[in-house]
């Protein structure tokens, strides 16, 4: 709980520093700088909704990343689990001919499936030859991205396309709107429950108790009988699906088409988040709110204060930095 | 470690709320009565891309200099961040709101239908909602131009037109060149050839080769950044010629590009924002062509020995024949199919 808050204050403190100094260096007030920010996030209603729609986006790769890091593993494959479990929820969700209370669930399962087999991949590699998870995780993105464009670009190709993307999802396969007049599907919803039950596994489950046996104590949980290169497996299969589903949301949701560019980096801010929230999903929630603010934020600054929006690009990459360079640390004094 | 630290986060938190409670006054001080807010969106192509999205900027900086209107630009770095860019202007209660490219056309549709209070403006596409200006271009009433241009250049009786993708607004000019081509040389032969995307000068460099491999001596380029390989292609290559688009492309290569035809996207950006500030919220859909100085050939500033006053004579004559209504250039591969030359006249 401490170590939470301190990681949370941190971060506010990287944030607001390093993003004042940012903001004085293109010559704006951080008062107006950060005024707009929060104004563009929370100044109405329906910015809230867009600032909703971001926490969730951020969410779902968040939670993926908090239940591999559990388990002592680093995924940094979120980016691309997303835009697989993304661009298989916009091939089926076109392709499909079923009505909307089957097609949804069973596309949302596809997505989660795509990435869950990105994920898997990594982990099968790790399980089977020893490679490293952070390597193999982090060049499967490059690969994740080059293959959708290549089949978004031939093979499924909408003919007469100015852009790269696949033809609009019909209506049925669209997730429902939960406050009209806005973009916010119920996948905010499902992306809450999502942080319960993984709040509950970790917590009360034999499976929680293992993946933190085999990322806190290795060597120990070796010896009680827990399969690591299992453990290795399943849990980051499972990282994949989550952050896989949460392109399928992003897809459905949001989008309604596929395209390659469906995620500004969520996949990587998601790292940030991960940390920030201590690795609890309930405090996740929180943390992903917080970032969310940043992200929808961002655009009205650059709007309205004149701040390029790629200060919040540099502040959350610091986040990431301090908050890992820092658990880091921690990991090499104790161990 | 963690007590120390106590004062810093308590400084933190103060400075926090400080500037939570900016951002409460700062949302009021959006007056009314106060300078038009005008906001654009770019494409992917952004600014700087020496074409469509920078020609809409020098029309939003116009209206700032000369109208005293207050401008943002929001630059797209994917196609998922277009509707994003748009609702934050709408939110942000711009007066006017514009949406650069026809790749914007759905999303503006959807954004404009959460907003029907806020006015939009698109360019390249009709958008067919009460709070929507349309803003198109008769391309092919220049790109006749460019195509007369071509034949009268041409010692090989073979031009060609190089597009990027094959929709009907890039037919636009394609069937626009072949017919104008055809108004001066009516047995020319006009290939025709796709990139397949915007913004690729590879592509660009080598399809233009096959070209004027294949014969063709002048080369129509309307396909973005595929134009600039187009461009570097015909340097070594004399006696040939390409001719640029949208913007003015003619000192790229001085000599080797024997005009551009320029799409004055920033005079529709303009005349919408001289509307607004006038409190006229435009709507509907306006076209621009020839006699607006919407579509136009550059003035053959650096191949005056290939265009001879004769020959610029020609092009003017053929440009208010078009004015007048004599000529229709086609706009359609169909219409092109049924294009008979005019008789020019004296």
């Amino acid at each position: 709980m401490q170590r939470t808050v301190r990681d949370a204050l941190i971060a506010v403190a990287v944030v607001f520093g390093v993003g004042s100094l940012a903001m004085l260096l293109a010559h704006v007030s951080p008062i107006n700088g950060f005024g707009a920010l929060l104004d563009g996030a929370l100044g109405n209603p329906s910015e809230v909704a867009e600032t909703l729609l971001q926490t969730t986006a951020l969410l779902f790769p968040a939670l993926g990343v908090a239940l591999a890091f559990r388990a002592g593993l680093f995924n940094i494959g979120a980016e691309g689990q997303i835009v697989l479990g993304g661009m298989t929820a916009g091939i089926l969700g076109v392709a499909l001919p079923l009505p909307g209370l089957l097609l949804i669930p069973i596309v949302l399962l596809a997505g989660a499936a795509a990435g869950g087999l990105w994920g898997g991949l990594a982990g099968f590699l790790k399980a089977r030859f020893g490679a490293n998870e952070v390597i193999a995780t982090l060049m499967l993105n490059t690969i994740a991205l080059l293959l959708a464009t290549y089949l978004i670009g031939g093979p499924f190709k909408q003919p007469g396309a100015g852009a790269a993307e696949t033809p609009p999802l019909p209506a049925a396969a669209w997730l429902p709107v939960i406050i009209p007049n806005t973009r916010l599907s119920i996948s905010f919803i499902l992306a809450l429950a999502l942080a319960a039950t993984l709040w509950y596994v970790f917590r009360r489950t034999v499976f929680g108790y293992e993946l933190r046996a085999a990322g806190d104590a290795p060597e120990a949980a070796r010896r009680a009988g827990i399969d690591l290169g299992r453990t290795a497996f399943t849990a980051l299969a499972l990282s994949g699906a989550i952050a896989g589903l949460g392109g399928a949301t992003i897809v459905m949701g949001v989008l309604h088409r596929f395209n390659t560019g469906l995620s500004p980096g969520y996949g990587f801010i998601a790292i940030a988040v991960a940390l920030v929230g201590n690795l609890e999903p309930l405090f996740i929630i929180f943390a992903a709110f917080g970032f969310g603010i940043l992200q929808s934020g961002a655009i009205a600054m650059q709007a309205e204060a004149n701040v390029p929006r790629d200060v919040v690009t540099l502040v959350e990459g610091l986040v990431i930095i301090a908050l890992a360079g820092r658990r880091f640390i921690v990991e090499r004094r104790t161990a | 470690m963690v007590r120390g630290l106590r004062p810093v986060y308590a400084a933190l938190i103060l400075a926090g709320s400080a500037v939570l409670l900016a951002a409460c006054s700062h949302a009021k001080s959006i007056a009314d009565g106060g300078p038009a807010r005008l906001g654009m969106v770019t494409d992917v192509g952004g600014l700087g891309d020496r074409s469509f999205n920078d020609s809409a900027y020098r029309g939003l900086l116009a209206a700032k200099d000369n109208l005293h209107a207050d401008v943002a630009v929001l630059q797209s770095k994917s196609a998922s961040d277009y509707q994003p860019n748009l609702t934050v202007l709408a939110n942000k209660e711009y007066d006017l709101i514009f949406a650069i490219g026809f790749l914007m056309a759905k999303d503006v549709n959807e954004v404009a239908t959460r907003y029907p209070a806020r006015h939009f403006a698109i360019i390249d596409a009709v958008v067919d909602q009460p709070n929507v200006a349309s803003v198109t271009f008769k391309e092919e009433d220049g790109s006749f131009l460019a195509g007369a241009a071509a034949a009268m250049a041409s010692k090989t009786h073979q031009v060609a037109f190089l597009g990027g993708v094959d929709i009907p607004l890039l037919r636009k000019f394609e069937a626009g060149f072949a017919a104008g081509a055809r108004e001066i040389d009516p047995t020319i032969k006009v290939a025709v050839k796709y990139t397949g995307s915007f913004d690729d000068a590879a592509a660009g460099k080598e399809l233009s080769g096959v070209l004027f491999d294949q014969g063709a001596d002048v080369v129509f380029v309307a396909a973005g950044k595929a134009g600039i390989g187009a461009i570097d292609q015909v340097k070594t290559r004399p006696g040939d010629y390409v001719i640029g688009v949208d913007s003015d492309q003619d000192a790229l290569a001085p000599g080797k590009v024997l005009t551009s035809m320029i799409k004055r996207v920033d005079v529709g950006v303009f005349r919408l924002a001289q509307e607004t500030v006038a409190q006229k919220l435009p709507s509907g859909h306006l076209v621009l062509g020839l006699k607006e100085d919407g579509v136009g050939l550059t003035a053959f500033q650096y191949t005056k020995n290939v265009m001879t006053p004769d020959r610029i004579a020609t092009i003017k004559r053929l440009r208010a024949m078009i004015i007048a209504g004599t000529i229709k250039p086609p706009s359609t591969r169909e219409e092109l199919a049924q294009f008979k030359p005019v008789p020019l006249g004296r």
